[in-house]
């Protein structure tokens, strides 16, 4: 009998240990009294476990301050945002993880409606003419079949979705020239679409692409990455003519990286451009660099901005400053940070951002 | 400083939990009166003693009447009601071990000689292991490479079977329905003359796995409510799996096995809270084909006793319908002759070899690998209370170079009584485990140069073990400590992720149960517990360079994720008469599932209930009726950040007997 007792009593014991085993609610987050409109870095977060984060990059007190989505909203993100747009007066997010967009105020960050779902398969990025708002949508596996990809065109009114059929895998969007432009992920074209009439055009390329900027002439440079290990001396920046929508010109960049995101940006006055790109360093490793591309002269400089960056997942340019912002990634569970150059290339300052950094936006 | 002190306090509470080990027992020591007849846990596998020469390493066999009543299951459910161990799972469909804080690929799951790790990932779904068609589970804490070879670091799970060298035939129906579509049929025959047995065992499980729980993850803004009641879609299961045995007895000690386990498993990936809220419809499959043959015959009528073994593994993986192979194919054979020089003195020494061939679509064309491990053991028994077992083994790997690997096993007998015996156990051992194909070969970011994993593993427990006519039971104590180098991780590069050497996991604690079973006249009760404290830390590797702001270094010295600090598990059961009813209960505290710290799983506490019921129909015929009541309290809780599972649920089996 004496033991049972002290079996159940060690029972007891254990159990009374046990019920005061839970974490205590440690929630950190900074309590935003007023929205700072400004600049945002978009996390991506982790595609099967933690989802988007939004850092807000509040310039006044040079502090970044994360969770600033869930703050205000009081509600963690949903999805993993690949990507955010401004545009009249809100900000979309484009999430892949559930496949929807989702908007917030451009001025306060609040959400008040549920975004949209509908017609709407693995979003990647967006652009917006009059009111309507185009999003390249994957549409599926489009690895297994590039037949599944289209453009949904989002009526800024009514949130309703209509399609233009799109096979190939659309990325990067712009509007140049009155004509939409898609840099195609799974066949070696860039898509040029008539805004009028929706028809679709294909512009030859050397291999695949993912993103754009738009110059002063209102052509295009574009990110040719080439598809996965590629290899190739067109890898690099094309030029793309709006008016005569031919591919004129190939800028090499050896390893210019396919990663997602914001991969390739350009300063406020559209004189320089910034790719990132893997390179050997002195001891022969392949380590992330960013290059800068002069859209004058139209040449990349002959050393790297910056080099030797682990973990790279993307470039901004602080349209403020002209800074150059470095985004860098610890790994699915790990928050990321963000480091500001100035535009010599001199180190600022790194900033702790949420998990996988994909690109900053700026709101006006 | 404060990391410092903790560590201090760490290693102190480590440093007293051995000692205290040692000098529970001390005043049995004083007063023990050893006889000449000792207690001897054996733990046979599929005819394998897999502990003879493990002395001092924690082996463990799951009780029969736990293994019975969760055969409608899956490895996870046996394991995580019954053991200390940690899993990731989702519901039904995929989950992953994480023996004493180790990863999922630190413990081979065997069947046979064979290591069914999947060799591009490097471990098992042991969702897919079905316990309908087993007979015995044995479990292997810590590491066990210089037995079980690479990849036995944090433990080892072994699938057996037992031979029952039927005379004649018997055989049994089962079948089984669940609340959230379940379902599952099986049926073993055995047919024999005792010489010669043919065993077949077939099950066909369904799950429509659609549950209700409590959304979390809706994101709904509109209209203040947060949290919705939302039903679990798109994560149905279809498993299939046949094991065929085909066992001759030439002698009482000569026999040959034949074991070909096929499976057959498919099933939608269950998707996360967000997904199936949004878009319930969402399908994405993952099916996988197996095919595990082993043989063996076994020769202990001589003073040199000898075994040959050979077996075939063929894994195909298809996610998603896509034509993107991944096939692994494997040839083994092994072979060992043991000797007992004395009867207190034995060597084994042996081989094992292995042939890898591989099919998958993102490696540059097929790769052929072949693995030779040789292997000697010995065992060393002195006066009857001292055991100590040697164990030296090195391994070859085409292109890559393995380490050796030694391990020294120590247990003593402290009292060994009428009704009472108690020993002490210690164990030192040196594991490692080669990248996986998928670490090293991986599209342009493998790395055929990644350092293999190893580390230590330090092993101290006792055990005692009590019983007269009315009670007996058990209680242990086991104490570890496990310091693994190398630990492989995938890593964010400029373009894709890639492997690396990235890591240098610790981890310690111990492991603390007890079981006692009752008889009290009119019946009889049985009942136990199990705790478990396992700390297992990030440990900032020797060549690490601390860099101001670096968010990799956020997590070391804290608890790894998904690796519970406290766990403990009950259990309880009555059996009267032709009943027998039971519970029992698990609490799991809070875990980390990142680096960061705001992304946590809640802790929980969840009981479960049961209650079976046997109708002796004749001499021949049986039935027995069983019904589970699952998550009784309707708990709402994840095991997988983000990903819902099953709150208050039943399940109904029936089975019928033949002989």
């Amino acid at each position: 009998m004496k033991t049972r007792l002290l079996l159940a009593a060690i029972l007891v014991a254990v159990f009374s240990v046990f019920v005061s085993c839970t974490k205590d609610d440690d929630n950190t987050n900074p309590v935003v009294e007023n929205a700072i409109k400004g600049k945002y870095i978009i996390n991506y977060g982790n595609y099967t476990g933690t989802k988007s984060s939004i850092s807000l990059f509040d310039t006044e007190k040079d502090e970044m301050i994360n969770n600033y989505y869930s703050t205000i909203n009081d509600i963690d993100p949903v999805s993993n945002y690949q990507y955010a747009y401004s545009y009249e007066g809100k900000v979309y997010f484009m999430g892949n993880n559930v496949d929807k967009i989702t908007y917030v105020d451009n001025q306060t960050f609040v959400q008040t409606e549920n975004g949209i779902s509908n017609e709407i398969v693995k979003p990647r990025c967006c652009v917006a003419n009059g009111n309507t708002l185009y999003v390249s949508c994957w549409g599926g596996d489009v690895w297994v079949d590039n037949t599944v990809s289209y453009i949904a065109k989002v009526d800024l009114t009514t949130m309703a979705v209509s399609k233009i059929a799109l096979p190939g895998g659309p990325e990067g969007l712009v509007i140049a020239n009155g004509k939409l432009y898609a840099a195609l992920n799974y066949i070696d074209k860039v898509a040029s679409i008539n805004l009028e009439n929706d028809e679709v055009s294909l512009i030859d390329m050397p291999t695949m692409s993912t993103y754009f900027i738009k110059d002063k002439d209102d052509n295009l440079y574009v990110s040719i990455v080439g598809y996965y290990g590629e290899v190739s001396d067109s890898l690099g920046l094309g030029y793309i003519n709006t008016t005569t929508d031919k591919l004129e010109n190939v800028y090499p960049l050896s390893g210019i990286s396919s990663s997602y995101g914001s991969q390739i940006a350009a300063n406020s006055d559209l004189t320089k451009l910034y790719a990132v790109a893997a390179s050997y360093n002195a001891i022969w490793e392949l380590v992330g660099s960013v290059a800068e591309f002069d859209m004058n002269t139209k040449s990349f400089a002959s050393e790297m901005f910056v080099e030797g960056i682990v973990g790279i997942n993307g470039v901004s340019v602080d349209a403020e400053t002209n800074n150059v912002m470095v985004l860098k990634t610890a790994g699915a569970d790990a928050n990321g940070s963000v480091s500001s150059y100035k535009k010599d290339g001199t180190f600022i300052k790194e900033y702790t951002v949420g998990i996988a950094p994909g690109m900053l936006l700026t709101v006006e | 400083m404060l990391g410092i002190l903790y560590s201090i306090r760490e290693k102190r509470k480590l440093i007293g939990l051995l000692v205290l080990v040692f000098l529970s027992w001390s005043n049995l020591i004083l007063a023990d009166n050893i006889p000449d007849t000792v207690h001897i846990d054996e733990i046979v596998i599929s005819s394998e003693n897999i502990n003879r020469f493990q002395t001092g390493a924690k082996i463990v066999e799951i009780d029969a009447k736990q293994l019975e009543l969760l055969q409608d299951g899956n490895l996870e459910q046996l394991l995580s009601r019954t053991t200390p161990i940690a899993f990731k799972t989702m519901s039904g469909s995929l989950s992953t071990i994480r023996v004493r804080g180790t990863s999922p690929n630190h413990t081979s799951v065997n069947f046979g000689g064979l290591n069914i790790n999947s060799l591009t990932l490097g471990h098992s779904n042991v969702s897919n292991i079905p316990m309908y068609l087993f007979d015995k589970i044995g479990l292997q804490y810590g590491s066990s490479s210089a037995v079980n070879g690479s990849g036995s670091i944090g433990g080892a799970v072994h699938l057996g079977l037992t031979n029952y060298w039927v005379d004649g035939f018997k055989a049994e129906v089962r079948s089984a329905f669940g609340s959230t579509g379940e379902q599952l049929y099986g049926t073993k025959l055995f047919f024999g003359n005792g010489k010669w047995e043919t065993v077949t065992r077939a099950y066909y499980y369904y799950n429509k796995n659609e549950f209700s729980f409590l959304n979390s993850s809706t994101g709904n803004v509109e209209n203040g409510k947060k949290i919705f009641e939302d039903v679990q879609k798109s994560a149905n299961i279809e498993n299939k799996g046949l094991l065929q045995e085909f066992n001759y007895k030439f002698a009482k000690n000569e026999t040959f096995k034949l074991m070909a386990w096929v499976e057959d498993d498919w099933h939608l990936i269950q998707q996360n809270m967000a997904t199936n809220w949004d878009n319930p419809d969402m399908r994405e499959s993952l099916k996988d084909d197996n095919i595990r043959l082993w043989s063996t015959y076994n020769n202990r009528k001589h003073l040199f006793k000898y075994h040959i073994g050979a077996g075939y593994v063929f894994d195909n993986s298809v996610y998603n319908n896509t034509n993107e192979k991944i096939k692994t194919q494997r040839a083994v054979g092994d072979a060992y002759v043991e000797h007992d020089i004395k009867p207190y003195l034995s060597y084994k020494i042996g081989l094992k070899a292995t042939k890898v061939k591989t099919d998958v679509y993102s490696y540059n064309g097929s790769l052929d690998e072949e693995r030779l491990d040789m292997f000697l053991q010995f065992r060393y028994k002195l006066f009857n209370k001292l055991e100590s077992t040697f164990n030296l083994r090195q391994g070859f790997v085409s292109d890559y170079s393995v380490p050796f690997t030694p391990t020294l096993g120590l247990s003593y007998i402290l009292t060994s009584k009428e009704k009472i015996h108690i020993k002490v156990t210690g164990n030192i051992a040196k594991n490692y485990r080669v990248p996986t194909f998928n670490d090293r070969f991986w599209g342009t970011q493998g790395n055929p140069d990644l350092f293999p994993e190893d580390g230590m593993n330090y092993e101290l427990g006792s055990k005692m073990s009590f019983w007269d006519s009315k009670i007996s039971g058990n209680l242990s104590l086991s104490t570890f400590y496990i310091d693994v180098e190398n630990w492989l991780l995938w890593v964010p590069g400029t373009n894709d992720w890639y492997p690396e050497n990235a890591q240098r996991v610790i981890s310690k604690g111990f492991e603390w149960q007890g079981s006692i079973k009752n008889d009290v006249g009119w019946g009889s009760v049985n009942s136990g517990f199990v705790y478990a404290y396992t700390s297992t830390q990030r440990i900032k590797p020797k060549n690490f360079i601390d860099k101001e702001n670096d968010p990799s270094s956020n997590a070391f010295g804290r608890q790894l994720e998904y690796v519970p600090l406290h766990s403990c598990k009950i259990y309880s059961s009555l059996d009267f008469k032709k009943w027998s009813a039971g519970f029992d209960g698990q609490m799991v505290p809070w875990q980390y599932t990142n680096k960061e710290e705001d992304d946590i799983l809640d802790g929980y506490f969840m009981l479960n209930f049961n209650i079976q019921r046997e109708i002796e129909i004749d001499s021949k015929h049986k039935l027995q009726i069983r019904a589970l009541i699952n998550n009784i309290l309707n708990v709402n809780y994840q095991s997988s950040y983000g990903y819902a599972m099953p709150r208050l649920n039943f399940k109904l089996s029936i089975t019928y007997n033949f002989n």
